[in-house]
């Protein structure tokens, strides 16, 4: 992963791969850390998967193709500022991660958070996305509520999405 | 266009629907973009986007655009299935942006086969 925007994406789709039907995701950038915080309410892991889940290729998903380095990096990239990630999860209700990375010289570039945010909510119409940005004290909010019936398969809607979002960072 | 507001968004969606409902919504093909842990370190979101800028800039929205997990061909990620009607899957490797744009200019509008970006044929 080359940005941190990469890691919401990737950390995201694990959401969507344990069946959540609603994703929030806040994203809190200051001047000396960034807080990430992924919250679904997917099929969530029992004690004994969630000891295992930084393990470097440790996946639940066999039966498809997954690497299982999605969350191994993401800790070891938050440990070189000074952060860390923490996850709970409670079978049945969900997950809940969160990630503070502090902005050192061995942070990574956050990286274009606007097409993480518009790759995830074309990725699937079956996830209810609830995105919060803020930057020191503006922030904007999004939910694809807005988007109910729409097709996201559509080029059209898929490019107005990304620049949707675009807009709404620069707007920060 | 620069879309600054929620309820900007909210209008499209109300335009967007006007005119999904007032034509076939039969789709003639689809392109499948990987996008699992290899894909994205390998840039996938860039190729998702330049995709859809390309179809859209060349007026067309009658092929899906869809994201898929890992193929398993994480070694020439980027990696993009390509079906228009009942054709073979054209599965193409290393799409950066420009090859993405190439793949809607040629396979796309005119059925050619990009021949040195091709992975395989066939379901992966």
């Amino acid at each position: 992963m080359r940005t941190i925007a990469d890691h919401v994406l990737d950390i995201a789709q694990n959401s969507v791969n344990a069946q959540a039907t609603h994703v929030k995701i806040k994203f809190v950038e200051d001047r000396e850390k960034i807080v990430i915080k992924i919250r679904d309410n997917g099929c969530g892991m029992d004690e004994e998967k969630l000891s295992k889940i930084f393990d470097p290729f440790f996946t639940t998903h066999k039966e498809v193709r997954r690497v299982g380095l999605g969350l191994p990096f993401l800790k070891q990239n938050a440990e070189l500022t000074g952060g860390y990630v923490h996850v709970s999860s409670t079978p049945k209700i969900g997950t809940i991660l969160e990630a503070t990375l502090f902005k050192t010289i061995d942070c990574q570039p956050i990286g274009d958070l606007a097409g993480a945010f518009a790759t995830l909510v074309t990725s699937s119409t079956d996830v209810i996305w609830e995105i919060e940005r803020c930057l020191e004290k503006r922030c904007y909010e999004f939910s694809s509520k807005a988007l109910d019936g729409v097709d996201l398969s559509s080029p059209k809607v898929i490019k107005m999405i990304f620049e949707y979002f675009k807009s709404m960072e620069l707007s920060l | 266009m620069k879309i600054k507001s929620l309820e900007e968004l909210q209008k499209i969606k109300e335009k967007a629907l006007k005119e999904i409902s007032g034509r076939e919504t039969k789709k003639r093909g689809r392109i499948v973009v990987g996008m699992g842990t290899c894909g994205i370190s390998a840039g996938a979101k860039d190729t998702l986007r330049a995709l859809a800028d390309e179809l859209e800039k060349q007026s067309i929205d009658d092929i899906a655009v869809i994201q898929s997990g890992c193929m398993g061909l994480c070694e020439v990620e980027p990696t993009v299935e390509v079906q228009i009607g009942s054709e073979e899957p054209a599965i193409y490797g290393h799409v950066n942006e420009e090859q993405a744009r190439r793949i809607v200019r040629e396979h796309v509008m005119k059925g050619k086969i990009l021949s040195d970006i091709l992975v395989k044929r066939g379901k992966v």
